[in-house]
């Protein structure tokens, strides 16, 4: 049976779903709230707000360590569309040894990155469909398919609907009423399109969405065919792009329906 | 629960001294670090290079026909916050 629990945490909704006993699932929840003392630029006492208060490198702890090395490695892959504010683009310095860096923020890096952390505790504690939905930022893996539904950014049109086994899917961009996206190359918020993307994991498709959203068109498909991600851009006036044949993982399309792929999700039609 | 740092000194030459603010997550009375454990593997190899540009790689797709799929509730939505 599969068991959801549903709570506040990183100041988001955050949803746990295995089919393991509650005891494991409110474990795996204990892992959020851990990681959002850690990680969190909102709490004077987390690990981040000590680096940016920092006036000279400071040691972290392993954990700490390894998602500021990986949102390094994010930057690069990324061409720095994705930045998360480390004053040492290379990551940490030495070993668990960051510079100080006021403008640390790992904000959706986080969310996704604890999602990849929740859905391997609850595999390690014997589930066999373990999901982890921080914010939106998703993980999953299970040995059957799973759905995971896709608001459209209108929130009115119907849903997209994927079916993965094991991987990770995020999506950013602005609202209809504001954009959260601040373009690294200015400094102001950025004129973002709406970026979905299907990774490995839910940390890799979060900061590839996210550079994805406000990076130049070309340079967005360039970064994102070199690691070999699968994602949809979307920009304002509804013109869509698509890299990495992303089609692959939809079920149903919804809001991302598009003739050019309406045959070969016919002939699965699963949901029907 | 929460972060705590206190102000430790190396010297590193004769000479020169630098500060350094140590930060330690404090994990209440466990020894064991949940995130840490938690990571097992992938936090340690998500931060090698090659192994994060591999986690940004699309996954495999579902072959063929989706048979009793789960439905779960995971919700894709843009964030307003950050």
């Amino acid at each position: 049976m599969l068991r959801t629990v549903e709570r506040l945490a990183m100041g988001s909704r955050a949803v746990v779903s295995a089919d393991l006993d509650a005891r494991c699932i409110a474990a795996a929840h204990g892992l959020i709230v851990v990681s959002e003392r850690r990680w969190s630029r909102f709490l004077g006492d987390s690990v981040v707000s000590i680096v940016r208060a920092a006036t000279s490198p400071v040691i972290v702890d392993e954990a700490t360590a390894a998602i500021l090395d990986f949102a390094a490695h994010g930057a690069a892959l990324t061409d720095h569309w994705f930045d998360p504010g480390l004053r040492n683009t290379g990551g940490c310095l030495h070993r668990q040894f960051v510079a100080a860096s006021p403008l640390l923020d790992l904000g959706g890096v986080a969310k996704g990155w604890t999602a990849d952390l929740v859905a391997d505790r609850l595999v390690t504690d014997g589930a066999t469909v373990a999901l982890a939905d921080i914010g939106g930022d998703v993980r999953v893996r299970s040995q059957r398919p799973v759905l995971v539904e896709c608001e459209a950014p209108d929130q009115r049109s119907k849903s997209a609907i994927f079916a993965v086994r094991d991987a990770g899917i995020a999506m950013s961009g602005p609202t209809r009423q504001a954009s959260h996206l601040i373009d690294p190359s200015s400094g102001r918020p950025a004129q973002a399109r709406v970026a979905l993307v299907v990774a490995r994991s839910a940390a890799g498709a979060e900061v590839l969405a996210t550079a994805a959203a406000v990076a130049p068109l070309g340079e967005a498909i360039a970064f994102l065919e070199r690691v070999g991600a699968a994602a949809w851009l979307i920009e304002s006036d509804g013109s869509t792009r698509v890299t990495g044949q992303p089609d692959r993982f939809l079920i149903e399309a919804g809001w991302l329906a598009e003739d050019s792929t309406r045959a070969w999700r016919e002939a699965r039609c699963p949901m029907s | 629960m929460g972060a705590r740092a206190r102000l430790i000194t190396t010297s590193l030459t004769a000479a020169v001294t630098v500060s350094a603010v140590v930060v330690m997550a404090d994990v209440e009375s466990a020894d064991v670090d949940p995130l840490g454990e938690a990571a097992g593997g992938i936090a340690a190899s998500f931060g090698d290079a090659w192994v994060a540009e591999e986690s940004m790689a699309a996954p495999e797709p579902i072959e063929g026909h989706v048979d009793e799929p789960v439905r779960a509730t995971a919700r894709l939505k843009i964030r307003v916050s950050g």
